[in-house]
C-alpha cells in the first residue's frame, strides 16, 4: 500500500513538473515573442489585464469564497501592491542606470518588487483581519471598504506642507491625485512581461487550488457554514480567518503590483484606478464565476477584464461619440456598473450559486481526494489564454 | 483525574443560568446531566467546551485548566462533544465531515499542502484511513461521499458522534443524543453508549430529557434546575429524591401526596401518561383506586386536581430554554419527555404507546444495534433539528452565542 502510493505520488510528481515547466515555457515564448504575433500592444494589454485580473478574484475568492467572509474592499490591497511596486520599481530602474526594461533585469527587479508588494499587503491584511474575529457580515465588509478608502484617499490627498512630517513628504511623493508615474514623472519602467505576469497567474492559480483542496480548505468550508461546530472539532476560528486575510491580500498585493509594472500597461499608478468600483469589480469576478471556485475566479477575472475592454471599445464607435455630443452626461462606464448590477441581480435570481458554484470545471469528483491535481487541465486553458 | 467544575457560574445578564455547579466525571464513567428545561444544563456543556466563559468557578480535565483555552483547544485536551441541535457541516462530504475533525492532528502544514510535499500525503492517507475506520465502525461508510442532510435523522446523530470520536477524545459530551428518537431508537441508544464507552474508553457526559435513557444507562446523576445544584448520585437514589421529583412535578411541598401518587404512577403497570388535561386526568383515575382506601372521596378529588396540575405545569409547558428539544416535532418530545418522567422504572416495550412511537419497530429495540430509522418521525424532526432558523435563541442563547453578537 505505501509503496504503491508512493510510486503513485512520485509519478504524479514528475507529471506535475513537466507541466509546470511546460506551462512556463509557453509563458516564456509570449515574453520573447508575442509583440510579433500581437501587434495591437492594446490587445497584448487585455491579455495581461485578464490575467492580473485573474489573480485579483483568486485572491479575493479565498476570504470571500472559501472562509465565507465578506471583503468589500480588496481594491486597497491591490493598490497598495501597486504603489509599492511602482515605487520599488522606479528607483530600482533608476539604480541599474536607466534605459529601456530589459527581460533580464526583470528577473531582478520584479521579484523584489513583488515580495515587497506580498509583505506589505500581507501586514495590512493580518490588520484588517483581526478585526474579523469579532464581526461578521455587513460590519466586516464596512472595516474593509473603510480601510480601501482610507489607503486611497491618504494617497490621493497627502501634501507636503513646509514643515510636513517625513511620512507626509513621503506620500505626497506619490502624485496625489494625479497619480505616480515614477521618478521625475518619466513614468514607471514597465518590467513585468508575459513570463511574469502568465506564469504567476497559473502559480498562484495553483496554489489557491490546492488552498482549496487541502485540509485547510476543507477547515474553511467547515468554519464558513458552522463556526461553533468547527471549533468543537478543532478548527480555530482566529487562526483559520485571519491566515486567510493574510493569503488573500498578500494575493491582491501581487496582483497590485503586477497591474503596475505590467509592459504594455500604462506607466502610472492613480489612485482613483483602486476606488470602490474595482473592489466590486471583483467581487463581481468572485460571484459571477462562483464563490468558492478556483477556475470559477479564474472565468470570473477573464470575463469582467474583457467585458470592460468590450465597453470601451463600443464608447470609442462614432455612433457612440455622436450621441455623446448630444447628451453630454452619457458616459458608457458609468452604465457598466448598471450592467453588472443587473446581470448580478439576474445571476442571484437565476443560479445564486454563480457560473460554477462552487465546483470546480476539471473537478474529477465532488470533494474527492484533496490529491488530485487540477494542473495538467488548467495548463492548457492557460496556453489557450496565452 | 477526568472532568472537575468546581463552583462555576455564569449569568446572562440578569439571569443565573449556572450558579456554583461543582462535580467530578471520573474516567470512563457514564455521567448524567439532567434537569427540567432551562435548568442550564446545555450552559454547562457551553462553559467546558469554551463557548462561554464561565463568570467564576474553575473547569479543569485531566489537570488542564479549560477555563483559559480557546474551544478549538479544548477539543485538542481531548474534551469532544455532540450538540442538541444537529451541527454538521453540509456542504461538505460525510467523510469530510470526520476529516475536519483531523486538522489539529496533522503535522503537516499549510505551506506542505501547497508544496504538495510527502508529508501532505502521508497525513492526508493516515486521515483518510482513519475517517474510513470509523464510518465502518459506525456504520455509515456506504454514505462517505454523500451529502450529511441528505442522511436520515439517526445517521446525522451517528455522524456527529463519529465526527467527535475523530478527535480521539477523553471525554464525549452528548447533548441529547435521544432528542425525537422513539422507544425503540432511545433503547438501542442505551446499547450505543455503553459500547461507546467500552469501545474507546472514553468518558461520557450525557445531557437528556429521556428518563428511559438516562436511568437506564447513567452510573451516576447530576441534576440542576435553575442553574443550581439539587442533587447527584445514583439513578436509584435520584429517582426517590425529594428535591428532583418537587423538581420535575413542580414546587408544592405541602402535598406530599401529590408526590406519593406520581411514585405511583410509576409502576409499570399502568398505562402510560400524556401531557393532556385528559390524559393527565386519566393517568390520575388510574392511579387512585390503590390509594383510595386511604383517601376520602373529597381527599381523592383534591389530589386529582392537584396532580392535573402539576403535571401540566412541570411537564407539559417546556420553557424556552432548550429549544432545540422542544423544536423537533413539538408534540412528539414533549410526548415522550412526560411518559419517561412519570414512568421511570424498566418500562417493557409492551407498553409502548402507539400514539408516542408511531411507528416503533420492536425488532430495533431488541437488536440494539445502530438502530434503523422509521422514516416518518426522522423526516419530521430533521426537518427542524437542522434547520437553523429554529435554533431557540432563548434568555441562554443556547447554543448560538454569535447570532448576539451581530445586534
Amino acid at each position: 500500500m505505501a509503496r504503491g502510493q508512493a510510486g503513485k505520488s512520485g509519478g504524479l510528481r514528475w507529471s506535475r513538473l513537466a507541466v509546470g515547466a511546460g506551462v512556463l515555457g509557453v509563458a516564456l515564448l509570449c515574453d520573447l515573442y508575442l509583440a510579433d504575433f500581437v501587434h495591437d500592444s492594446s490587445i497584448r494589454q487585455l491579455f495581461m489585464l485578464a490575467a492580473c485580473n485573474v489573480l485579483v478574484a483568486s485572491s479575493l475568492n479565498v476570504i470571500n469564497g472559501m472562509a465565507g467572509q465578506f471583503s468589500i474592499g480588496h481594491a486597497g490591497f491591490v493598490g497598495l501592491g501597486g504603489y509599492t511596486s511602482a515605487v520599488i520599481a522606479s528607483n530600482l530602474h533608476e539604480m541599474l542606470g536607466g534605459g529601456e526594461p530589459t527581460f533580464a533585469r526583470s528577473f531582478i527587479v520584479v521579484p523584489v518588487c513583488l515580495l515587497a508588494s506580498a509583505t506589505l499587503a500581507g501586514i495590512f491584511g493580518f490588520l484588517v483581519g483581526l478585526p474579523s474575529l469579532r464581526l461578521r457580515g455587513d460590519y466586516l465588509a464596512i472595516v474593509t471598504l473603510g480601510f480601501a478608502e482610507i489607503f486611497r484617499l491618504v494617497i490621493a490627498t497627502a501634501q507636503a506642507g513646509e514643515d510636513g512630517s517625513p511620512i507626509a513628504r513621503a506620500l505626497s511623493r506619490l502624485g496625489g491625485q494625479n497619480g505616480y508615474m515614477g521618478i521625475d514623472n518619466q513614468g514607471i519602467p514597465l518590467y513585468a512581461g508575459p513570463f511574469w505576469v502568465f506564469g504567476l497567474a497559473f502559480v498562484l492559480g495553483v496554489v489557491a487550488w490546492r488552498i482549496k483542496f487541502s485540509g485547510w480548505g476543507r477547515a474553511l468550508r467547515a468554519l464558513r457554514e458552522d463556526e461553533i461546530a468547527a471549533a468543537a472539532v478543532g478548527v480555530d476560528p482566529t487562526r483559520y480567518k485571519v491566515t486567510s486575510f493574510v493569503i488573500a491580500a498578500v494575493g491582491a498585493g501581487v496582483a497590485g503590483g503586477l497591474m503596475a509594472i505590467m509592459r504594455d500597461g500604462t506607466p502610472i499608478v492613480n489612485p482613483d484606478n483602486y476606488n470602490f468600483q474595482a473592489s466590486f469589480d471583483a467581487i463581481t469576478m468572485v460571484i459571477l464565476g462562483g464563490s468558492g471556485s478556483v477556475t470559477g475566479a479564474a472565468i470570473g477575472g477573464v470575463f469582467i477584464t474583457f467585458s470592460i475592454k468590450a465597453i470601451e471599445q463600443v464608447q470609442a464607435t462614432s455612433a457612440v461619440q455622436a450621441l455623446r455630443r448630444e447628451f453630454e452626461s452619457l458616459d458608457l462606464n458609468a452604465l457598466r456598473m448598471i450592467v453588472y448590477a443587473l446581470v448580478l441581480v439576474l445571476l442571484m435570481v437565476v443560479r445564486p450559486e454563480g457560473l460554477l458554484g462552487e465546483r470546480e470545471l476539471f473537478q474529477k469528483r465532488r470533494g474527492g481526494r484533496g490529491g488530485s491535481g487540477p494542473d495538467a487541465p488548467r495548463a492548457g486553458a492557460k496556453a489557450e489564454a496565452a | 483525574m477526568g472532568l472537575v467544575l468546581e463552583q462555576v457560574t455564569k449569568s446572562f445578564g440578569g439571569l443565573r443560568a449556572v450558579g456554583g455547579v461543582s462535580f467530578t466525571v471520573g474516567d470512563k464513567v457514564i455521567f448524567g446531566l439532567i434537569g427540567p428545561n432551562g435548568a442550564g444544563k446545555t450552559t454547562v456543556f457551553n462553559l467546558v467546551t469554551g463557548v462561554y466563559k464561565p463568570d467564576s468557578g474553575a473547569i479543569a480535565f485531566g489537570g488542564v485548566d479549560l477555563v483559559a483555552l480557546k474551544p478549538a483547544q479544548i477539543a485538542g485536551a481531548g474534551v469532544a462533544r455532540t450538540f442538541q441541535n444537529i451541527r454538521l457541516f453540509g456542504q461538505l462530504t460525510v467523510v469530510e465531515n470526520l476529516l475536519v475533525a483531523c486538522e489539529l492532528q496533522k503535522k503537516a502544514h499549510l505551506a506542505s499542502a501547497v508544496l504538495r510535499l510527502p508529508a501532505h500525503y502521508e497525513d492526508e492517507r493516515a486521515m483518510h484511513e482513519r475517517a474510513t475506520e470509523l464510518l465502518r465502525i459506525f456504520d455509515l461508510h456506504e454514505m462517505a461521499d454523500e451529502a450529511p442532510t441528505s442522511l436520515p435523522y439517526g445517521d446525522q446523530r451517528r455522524l456527529e458522534i463519529a465526527r467527535a470520536m475523530m478527535l480521539g477524545p477523553s471525554i464525549l459530551l452528548l447533548d441529547e443524543p435521544a432528542a425525537g428518537m422513539n422507544y425503540g431508537e432511545a433503547e438501542g441508544l442505551k446499547t450505543q453508549i455503553r459500547w461507546l464507552r467500552d469501545t474507546f474508553g472514553v468518558a461520557i457526559v450525557l445531557v437528556e430529557h429521556n428518563m428511559q435513557v438516562v436511568m437506564g444507562v447513567c452510573e451516576e446523576l447530576h441534576v440542576l434546575d435553575h442553574g443550581e445544584t439539587i442533587a447527584h448520585g445514583t439513578p436509584d437514589e435520584i429517582r426517590k429524591h425529594p428535591k428532583v421529583l418537587a423538581a420535575y412535578l413542580g414546587e408544592d411541598e405541602e402535598a406530599p401526596s401529590v408526590r406519593a401518587a406520581v411514585e405511583e404512577a410509576s409502576n409499570p403497570a399502568l398505562p402510560d401518561v400524556e401531557p393532556s388535561p385528559r390524559a393527565a386526568g386519566e393517568a390520575d383515575a388510574a392511579t387512585a383506586p390503590p390509594r383510595a382506601e386511604k383517601l376520602s372521596e373529597p381527599e381523592l378529588a383534591d389530589l386529582s386536581r392537584e396532580l392535573t396540575r402539576s403535571l401540566e405545569r412541570g411537564l407539559a409547558a417546556p420553557d424556552a430554554d432548550d429549544e432545540g428539544l422542544a423544536e423537533p416535532g413539538a408534540k412528539e418530545p414533549a410526548a415522550v419527555e412526560a411518559v419517561e418522567v412519570v414512568t421511570a422504572p424498566p418500562a417493557p416495550p409492551a407498553r409502548v404507546d402507539p400514539e408516542v412511537a408511531p411507528s416503533a419497530p420492536d425488532v430495533s429495540a431488541l437488536d440494539g444495534g445502530w438502530g434503523s430509522e422509521p422514516e416518518a418521525p426522522a423526516r419530521d424532526a430533521h426537518a427542524n433539528g437542522v434547520d437553523k432558523g429554529s435554533n431557540g435563541v432563548g434568555p441562554h442563547g443556547d447554543d448560538d452565542p454569535h447570532k448576539k453578537e451581530g445586534g
